[in-house]
């Protein structure tokens, strides 16, 4: 049958921050096939990669693995068109005294070249794949000449979860230039088939090694027992990382004593206000993005739009609705209490503030919250001092804040066991 | 240094099903007179206060005067369900810091448990007074909180003259349950109370009809919800539950 264009209803909704909060262009709630506010960011785009055949480069050294056509992904070496030290391109660790503008300039410039190829292929690499990952292998960056079938195209990547990278292109060949050492530890569990991915992220995690770089290893299949190894995008990858290292984290400080008083910690950064309160109870985690009109996900909005996500002691089995930055935090807050040796509970409040719409990846409020817990806090005896403190430091409603928060109803309207000793 | 003999196995695991939600790390305490718990949730909301005197068991012998048990109820319930029915159960426990658990029926089960390796801390008891002590039956009193989960997060508690209700409103709308004195096995009361608690940890609480077909609440105006199952052979769960800060 043959349906005439005009018949065809319009299936998409507008924008709004009730559809976009959750959703952060990853997973087209508003029905279209692209994000049309990622797209917005996205128009101003210079002309110089359009005639690009071959790169020659450093990659720092980096991959990108897509979601799209999942198991059938693309996968390939990330690197600009030039040579020298761009290891900093691809270490959000460092990141955070950066302009914003600098980090997008820099991470423009790292072209997504591209195979497809089956994620499960992992397990039994063919050669291009062996020599990607063992460019992962290296903590210096490698040069790296890439035959591309076609011009990049126009477009950036800007997601909520991975930092931006520049445009995308297949590749024909690619070779790699530069050898340096392998980094040992990594090698190690790299080369161990016996060793399952959450042990070997663990590992990683314990050698210090950064988490930006684990779920770089991660993705590329080079973790895990030999018959499971994958490929995994990127984007998952990244929260995969937090996920596991947090949860390890959790179960550790559950076995220390909670702080003695309340904590509160605030800062500004980048017009993000970021305000954590930790109690002294046991361990449970709530995270609240406030999201202002004319900020990313509420650009047209006249409204805040607040959305919250909680786990009690036990955990939680389903995935956060607020996605990739739940999971950063998580590790933020938890790395904190396991290096005092403390446990608490814990509620982390980002107010997002008119003015920031761009969308740069969940490192930044990985490294913001490590950030802000390096600095000193304000201690309080009693709850409702530092909920004053607290509504005082932040921007929206007392009231509206206090309906979507699970540990604020609880503090403010349910008795303690404790007081009837 | 510790042997304890359950006629039914099936009781130990219902009583540890009946408390995991309450309780991740259970620190049980074994004296010549009993086992006991007193443990409190982590948000320290509701408190659990469970004793089983040594008539409970078939069998109960203590060789020390305190002998603390500590673990993981959760992982012991996943470990022993499908342990249930028809089997004898002993609980023994050695120098070596592991609680043996023997399965007697159906051919014979070891399970052996590390202790946990922190100590439990040490909870008072509450001073409270109650003005209402109601008796009523642990199915139709679950029942009502179900209902009422569905229109609010918390169930306000009322009573009055001869009455008793349970009531519940939010946007969505409104539950009311009403029972009068003749609904209920027993109605005590010496002054009017009226109190607000959790629906989600009430319906932790209630409904444990496994352990007794009747359950016992007492409460007063902002006071915590007591609520008791008397077991078999003197044994006694009770539970506590601090109200909302405020009544609707």
């Amino acid at each position: 049958m043959i349906i005439r264009a005009s018949k065809i209803k319009r299936l998409y909704i507008e924008p709004s921050p009730s559809i976009c909060i959750p959703c952060k262009g990853s997973k087209y709630l508003c029905g279209r096939s692209y994000c049309p506010l990622l797209l917005k960011f996205n128009k101003n785009l210079s002309d110089q990669n359009k005639h690009l055949l071959v790169i020659e480069g450093t990659s720092p050294p980096s991959i990108f693995v897509g979601r799209y056509n999942y198991p059938k992904v693309r996968i390939g070496p990330l690197l600009p068109n030039k040579f020298g030290s761009t290891e900093l391109y691809d270490i959000p660790e460092f990141w955070l005294t950066l302009r914003i503008e600098d980090i997008l300039n820099f991470r423009y410039e790292l072209i997504r070249s591209y195979n497809s190829i089956k994620v499960d292929e992992a397990k039994d690499p063919r050669n291009w794949i062996i020599n990607l990952q063992d460019m992962l292998l290296s903590s210096k960056g490698v040069d790296i000449h890439v035959k591309l079938k076609k011009n990049p195209t126009k477009l950036n990547l800007i997601d909520d979860v991975i930092p931006p990278m520049g445009p995308s292109a297949p590749f024909e060949n690619f070779d790699i230039l530069s050898f340096h050492s392998s980094d040992r530890s990594l090698e190690k569990v790299y080369y161990d088939y016996d060793l399952n991915a959450s042990e070997a992220i663990i590992k990683l995690y314990n050698n210090g090694m950064y988490v930006s770089r684990i779920s770089k290893v991660l993705s590329a299949g080079m973790l895990g027992l030999k018959k499971y190894r994958k490929f995994v995008p990127t984007r998952w990858s990244i929260t995969a990382v937090d996920d596991t290292i947090s949860k390890h984290l959790i179960a550790k400080l559950k076995f220390y004593p909670t702080i003695d008083k309340i904590r509160v910690f605030k800062k500004n950064i980048h017009l993000n206000n970021f305000i954590i309160i930790m109690f002294p109870e046991k361990w449970s985690y709530e995270w609240i993005e406030a999201w202002y009109p004319n900020t990313t996900w509420n650009i047209q909005g006249k409204d805040v739009s607040i959305e919250s996500d909680y786990e009690s002691y036990v955990g939680r089995k389903d995935y956060a609705k607020l996605g990739g930055c739940y999971y950063s935090v998580r590790l933020a807050v938890s790395e904190y209490l396991l290096n005092e040796k403390r446990q608490a509970k814990v509620l982390a409040i980002r107010e997002i503030l008119p003015g920031f719409v761009t969308s740069i990846g969940v490192w930044f409020v990985r490294e913001s919250v490590r950030n802000i817990l390096k600095e000193n806090y304000k201690e309080f005896e009693n709850s409702l001092e530092a909920l004053n403190y607290v509504f005082e430091n932040l921007n929206i409603s007392k009231d509206e804040l206090i309906l979507k928060s699970k540990i604020l109803k609880d503090e403010l309207q349910q008795n303690k066991i404790n007081m009837y000793y | 240094m510790l042997t304890i003999e359950f006629e039914d196995a099936k009781s130990w695991i219902e009583l540890l099903e009946a408390i995991r939600d309450i309780v991740e790390e259970a620190f049980f305490v074994a004296t010549p007179e009993g086992l006991s718990l007193r443990a409190m949730d982590s948000a320290r909301v509701a408190m659990v206060d469970l004793k089983l005197p040594s008539v409970y068991f078939s069998n109960y012998n203590i060789e020390k005067e305190e002998v603390k048990i500590g673990f993981s109820i959760s992982s012991m319930v996943k470990i022993l369900k499908g342990m249930r029915k028809g089997y004898k159960l002993t609980l023994e426990l050695g120098e070596e810091n592991l609680i043996k658990l023997r399965f007697i029926g159906k051919g014979y089960h070891t399970f052996e448990f590390p202790l946990l390796d922190i100590e439990g801390e040490n909870i008072p008891s509450l001073k409270l007074k109650f003005d209402a002590k109601i008796k009523i039956e642990t199915k139709v009193l679950m029942d009502a909180v179900e209902n009422i989960e569905k229109f609010s997060d918390y169930a306000t508690f009322k009573v009055e003259s001869e009455k008793f209700m349970i009531y519940g409103k939010s946007e969505k709308g409104r539950a009311t349950s009403e029972f009068s004195k003749e609904d209920l096995i027993e109605l005590q009361f010496e002054n009017e109370a009226i109190s607000s608690y959790s629906t989600e940890y009430l319906l932790n609480i209630l409904g444990k009809d496994n352990l007794s077909e009747i359950t016992v609440i007492e409460f007063a105006t902002k006071v915590p919800l007591k609520v008791t199952y008397n077991l078999e052979n003197e044994g006694e769960l009770v539970y506590y539950l601090a109200p909302r800060t405020e009544t609707e």
